[in-house]
């Protein structure tokens, strides 16, 4: 079964990524938004919402499962608790734009390894989420992923010690993070 | 920025291995416990017939209530704290402290005639009951608040809500040493009352503090 093989792989790649394997993290991530971004367009089809913000709960999934990936045991398979928080990202997204959540968002998200991302349509840039970055944060986080710098070359460019722009990195993740709900209060 | 582009920076903070949720947790109710112990001990005494009162079923009620809502709660919390959601089912086991409770006021309804149920249930102190124990489950709500926070609670008002059973648990626990009412029909009342209280706080601040 393709979504047993999956999710070996996932959970094997997701325990590599704790031990610090920043390679097998990054496909990880690449195969997971594959399979989230379809999953999460069902779910705004399913509620009635525009699809403009699709990539956003997408981003907002990746981010929360990196930094709450204390939460996923390791000795259970990684799907359902991804699956987990693309709900909870997906109905938060819903709720924000005044949606009444009608839909059996569950039916929509079990499905979340069966279809491959096939259009590239909408894998547009989500502009709300870099925006909220200021300082040091903001350097760091577009030289590691807009330049693609490794922390080293970062670290020699700004002048910085590689530990403070690890610092500087994980903290600008967390204020992308926490961005959704500042606007949710605004 | 683009999602692959995110995915880059994402990958890239791999530094800091973070304490897996279930261990924060406990950890979190341990400090809770001994925060507690400390306050109580500088405010309050333990009663002089603490050892005699060890032997009576009345006494051991008030631990066999307040020990079972502390482990129900604590079971229940790790599950809470992660982002699935906790089946109805394993949030009714928190029905056992108050039917354990509830056996206790039976056997007590039997034991005592109808004219004392009463007196007995308002008891001596009930104030001081439905003060200190809020007050001391202050120090491990809070902790216990903090450790959910590194999780992802799918329910976070729920998770707050039994974050304040763990800490009415620890401040029930220890103040059943001071606390000269043993009936269980003082505790149905103001203990109940004292731990509805904390457990709707701890709600509230589940609601405002746990969203992620």
């Amino acid at each position: 079964m393709a979504q047993g093989k999956n999710e070996e792989e996932w959970a094997a790649l997701m325990r590599a990524a704790i031990a610090g394997d920043s390679a097998a993290y990054q496909t990880l991530l690449q195969s997971l938004s594959t399979v989230l971004r379809p999953a999460v367009r069902r779910g705004f089809t399913q509620a009635g919402a525009s699809l403009g913000d699709v990539e956003d709960v997408v981003q907002e999934t990746l981010l929360a499962l990196h930094l709450k990936r204390n939460t996923w045991d390791p000795s259970q398979p990684l799907g359902p608790w991804v699956r987990a928080i693309a709900r909870h990202k997906l109905i938060d997204a819903l709720r924000r734009r005044g949606r009444r959540i009608q839909v059996p968002i569950d039916s929509v998200l079990d499905t979340l390894s069966v279809e491959e991302d096939s259009s590239g349509v909408d894998r547009q840039d989500a502009e709300r989420l870099v925006n909220g970055l200021q300082g040091r944060q903001r350097d760091v986080v577009r030289a590691v992923s807009l330049q693609g710098e490794s922390i080293r070359e970062v670290a020699e460019r700004l002048k910085m010690k590689e530990v403070a722009v690890r610092v500087a990195l994980h903290r600008g993740l967390k204020t992308l993070g926490a961005q959704h709900r500042k606007d949710q209060d605004e | 920025m683009k999602t692959d582009d995110l995915i880059k920076a994402i990958a890239a903070d791999t530094g800091m291995p973070r304490a897996p949720i279930g261990w924060v947790v406990w950890t979190g109710a341990l400090i809770g416990i001994v925060a507690t112990a400390a306050l109580f001990f500088y405010l309050l005494p333990t009663r002089p017939d603490l050892e005699a009162a060890m032997t009576d079923w009345h006494f051991l009620m008030k631990w066999a209530f307040s020990f079972t809502l502390l482990g129900t709660a604590m079971a229940l919390i790790v599950s809470l704290a992660r982002p699935y959601r906790t089946s109805t089912s394993k949030v009714l086991l928190l029905l056992a402290a108050p039917l354990v409770l509830a056996i206790g006021v039976a056997a007590e309804l039997i034991a005592l005639p109808p004219s004392f149920w009463m007196p007995t249930m308002i008891g001596t102190n009930a104030v001081s009951c439905i003060l200190y124990v809020p007050l001391l489950s202050g120090l491990p709500l809070a902790v216990m608040i903090l450790a959910l926070r590194k999780g992802a609670p799918a329910r976070p008002a729920l998770a707050g809500a039994v974050a304040g059973l763990v800490a009415a648990g620890i401040a029930a626990s220890f103040y059943a040493t001071h606390c000269q009412n043993d009936s269980p029909l003082f505790l149905a009342a103001w203990y109940i009352l004292a731990t509805a209280v904390v457990a709707g706080v701890g709600a509230l601040l589940g609601a405002l503090l746990l969203r992620w």
